[in-house]
């Protein structure tokens, strides 16, 4: 019985060893493919300034990924928030940080400051370039 | 700013209230004493407040993406965590330390991950005068929800563990974990570590992921309005190995049990 239970828990054991090294190699991948896309990506800018975004609407390609980098001017942090877009990045006082979008299909992505969701809103545009 | 801070109460620290409702119910034959909890909620706030303090420093760490590689790695922790806690509730030898030891690492690195954020808006929101009495206000409801909420929880999944809707309440908890491991597909294509492109479908007309139901939702099962291709892959890769594991296992202990009545 002792001999059958250790066989047992070495199947097991190589069944979750099987499972998990597959699992290590798709995200091997995937991250080498995102590592490898990370040249020729489109920058866009955003400021936030009193608490308001500028520009209020920024618009991006379609299926494409870019790069959108925001600048926070104001003396506290504000979080870059959006359901639309899955996205969501803490930007310290006076820093920057950027976040990648994409590729989305053509539509209108709302975003908001989380911190200050009056007054910081605005709409990231997908518009198809090759239309 | 009430209702704000009520969101962002449901958003970031209801799942850790779920979390405990789970556990409360897995390791109910454990019997864990009751300052066991009580600690890991004290490690994990300390937790909590050391990534807190250091936040702004982590985040320039890898060309920015620093915060959300540390973010990452506490999900992965606390979901090995807890798969390996499920593993010892059903073994039938006691390896109380060590179970003690990886659940303590698992609330940590949980509690860590959900209420860093928390942290921040809460600081943030704090400096402004005018703002606090809000504040105070939205977190006082917002804790009475998600108090009544785990209550309401843990005696629908009491009833789900005691009855022949087992393998539900097993499901439902694979999906819980499934749900949160998966947002570090969110977080590390934000920062373009890895790419998992356009969202597969939407859902966003049925159930919007900024309604109450979509953070609800997303504490209980990680739900998604439109989710990419990467996330569903993660959130079913790891939805299926547990349960995988979980009818290996069960296939493997009418044997166990047989040997511990042999050594009996």
């Amino acid at each position: 019985v002792k001999a059958m239970n250790i066989l047992n828990t070495k199947s097991s054991m190589r069944l979750a060893s099987r499972y998990t090294m597959r699992f290590v190699l798709i995200a091997l991948l995937l991250f080498m493919h995102g590592a490898w896309s990370k040249n020729n990506i489109k920058e866009f800018t955003l400021v936030l300034e009193n608490h308001i975004f500028f520009p209020k609407e920024i618009v991006i390609p379609a299926n494409e990924k870019v790069k959108i980098v925001i600048y926070n001017k104001d003396d506290i942090a504000e979080e870059f928030d959006s359901f639309d877009l899955n996205r969501e990045r803490v930007i310290f006082a006076n820093k920057k940080a950027a976040i990648y979008v994409g590729p989305l299909p053509e539509g209108k992505y709302e975003y908001f400051g989380e911190y200050h969701p009056n007054s910081a809103r605005g709409f990231v545009i997908v518009k198809d370039d090759t239309k | 700013m009430i209702i704000n801070t009520v969101i962002v109460f449901l958003r970031d620290l209801l799942p850790i209230f779920v979390l405990f409702s789970y556990l409360a119910i897995i390791l109910k034959n454990k019997h864990l004493p009751f300052y066991f909890w009580i600690i890991s909620l004290l490690a994990g706030l300390t937790a909590s407040l050391i990534l807190f303090t250091n936040v702004e420093t982590v985040t320039e760490y890898f060309d920015g993406a620093g915060l959300e590689i540390i973010l990452t790695s506490l999900l992965v922790i606390g979901f090995v965590a807890f798969l390996t806690v499920k593993s010892f509730s059903i073994d039938l030898y006691h390896k109380s330390a060590l179970m003690k030891a990886i659940l303590l690492l698992g609330i940590c690195a949980f509690i860590a991950f959900k209420s860093t954020e928390f942290l921040i808006y809460f600081t943030v929101n704090i400096q402004q005068q005018d703002q606090l009495m809000n504040i105070i206000i939205g977190c006082i409801l917002g804790f009475g929800i998600c108090i009544s909420f785990s209550a309401l929880l843990s005696f629908l999944l009491q009833e789900l563990q005691a009855t022949r809707f087992n393998t539900v309440f097993w499901l439902c908890w694979y999906a819980f974990l499934a749900g949160h491991i998966s947002q570090s597909t969110a977080l590390l294509s934000q920062v373009d570590i890895v790419e998992f492109g356009a969202p597969f479908f939407d859902m966003s007309h049925i159930i919007q992921d900024s309604s109450e139901y979509g953070h609800i939702l997303h504490a209980l099962f990680g739900y998604e309005s439109s989710p990419s291709f990467g996330f569903l892959f993660v959130y079913l890769a790891c939805l299926f190995i547990p349960i995988s594991l979980d009818i290996f296992s069960r296939r493997k202990r009418p044997l166990l049990h047989k040997t511990a009545v042999i050594h009996e």
